[in-house]
């Protein structure tokens, strides 16, 4: 099994570093479209911990909040503690 | 105003990480749990969450394992689990270009979602810097692997962190990221597309290719917008 989670961990790392040894992507396009990565990346990332199911609406709407309060300048720290409070607070009441 | 010195840069990225732990941390007892019910070792499952630090290949490889799965399928699976690592490696590449090489493969090591996340939101917002990446992504790894070695003695039933809402933490994490963010409509038809197609493709396509093509896809939209 060591060899399989070595196997595994080079995998890994390969992924992670071949982008960031490569020279900076210059020049049109491509630099408009990595600077795009973020935001892309970030919404992805949101939507695959969210699913479409009317029973998790309470969950869409917690972390609807955290994003408006991301918004409105708070933390991401406080934008976190803010979102679980609600959802432990509001849970019972509305799941 | 000078330049905070890298210790205390990496600092904040040690400190900016600590709300993650509280998803992080039971996820890690998770993994373990269900690793020794595929039948690794508390060893064998330490010693992944060390070297392999995946949280989401981590956990299909021991699902893959429980169902009985050749071990080359597992490090198939790792790969394509790990190729959004692609994007983000070449996203950061820029601001990392005066970084020497050996530092890039540090920070390559501990380049998970979430230190991407912190460590780009830390560069759009000026406060960006190889410590400060260096700092969360350390700071998620002593999660991960506190929460794995907890999981691993642990012999009583664990409850699921779904139950407690903890799993939250990710998706709020990233809402709160992305949210500044949201202003030009390029970011915004990026984020709308991606959202959407990550909603369709990530339940549906197997590995990671359902992140991939989502964010392929918003980049694509944003692009255009741009054009």
């Amino acid at each position: 099994m060591t060899e399989t989670i070595v196997a595994m961990a080079v995998a890994t790392y390969l992924t992670r570093l071949v982008g960031l040894l490569g020279a900076p992507i210059r020049g049109g396009w491509a630099v408009r479209a990595l600077a795009l990565v973020p935001v892309a990346a970030f919404a992805a990332l949101t939507a695959s911990s969210l699913e479409l199911r009317t029973d998790t609406w309470f969950r869409w709407l917690v972390v609807g909040v955290g994003g408006w309060l991301s918004w409105r300048g708070v933390p991401v720290w406080a934008c976190v503690g803010g979102g679980i409070a609600l959802y432990v607070i509001g849970g019972p009441l509305f799941r | 105003m000078t330049d905070p010195p890298p210790r205390r840069r990496f600092g904040a990225g040690v400190v900016d990480a600590l709300p993650l732990w509280l998803g992080v941390v039971p996820f890690g007892v998770v993994y373990a749990v269900v690793g020794r019910r595929a039948g690794l070792s508390a060893w064998e499952i330490q010693v992944m969450s060390l070297l392999v630090y995946a949280g989401g290949a981590q956990f299909t490889a021991v699902r893959l394992l429980a169902q009985g799965a050749p071990r080359s399928v597992l490090v198939v699976a790792t790969a394509l689990i790990n190729l959004r690592h692609v994007l983000y490696g070449l996203s950061l590449a820029q601001p990392l270009r005066e970084a020497r090489p050996g530092l890039r493969g540090v920070v390559a090591f501990f380049l998970v979602d979430e230190s991407y996340g912190l460590g780009t939101r830390a560069y759009l917002d000026g406060r960006g810097s190889v410590a400060y990446l260096l700092g969360a992504g350390i700071s998620l790894y002593v999660a991960w692997n506190v929460g794995t070695a907890l999981g691993a003695v642990v012999t009583a039933a664990v409850p699921d962190p779904r139950s407690a809402g903890l799993d939250l933490v990710f998706p709020l994490t990233f809402a709160a990221l992305l949210a500044p963010l949201l202003r030009g409509p390029a970011n915004r038809q990026a984020a709308a597309a991606s959202f959407l197609a990550a909603l369709v493709s990530v339940p549906r396509l197997p590995g990671g290719a359902g992140f991939v093509v989502a964010t392929v896809l918003g980049m694509l939209c944003g692009l255009r917008a741009h054009d």
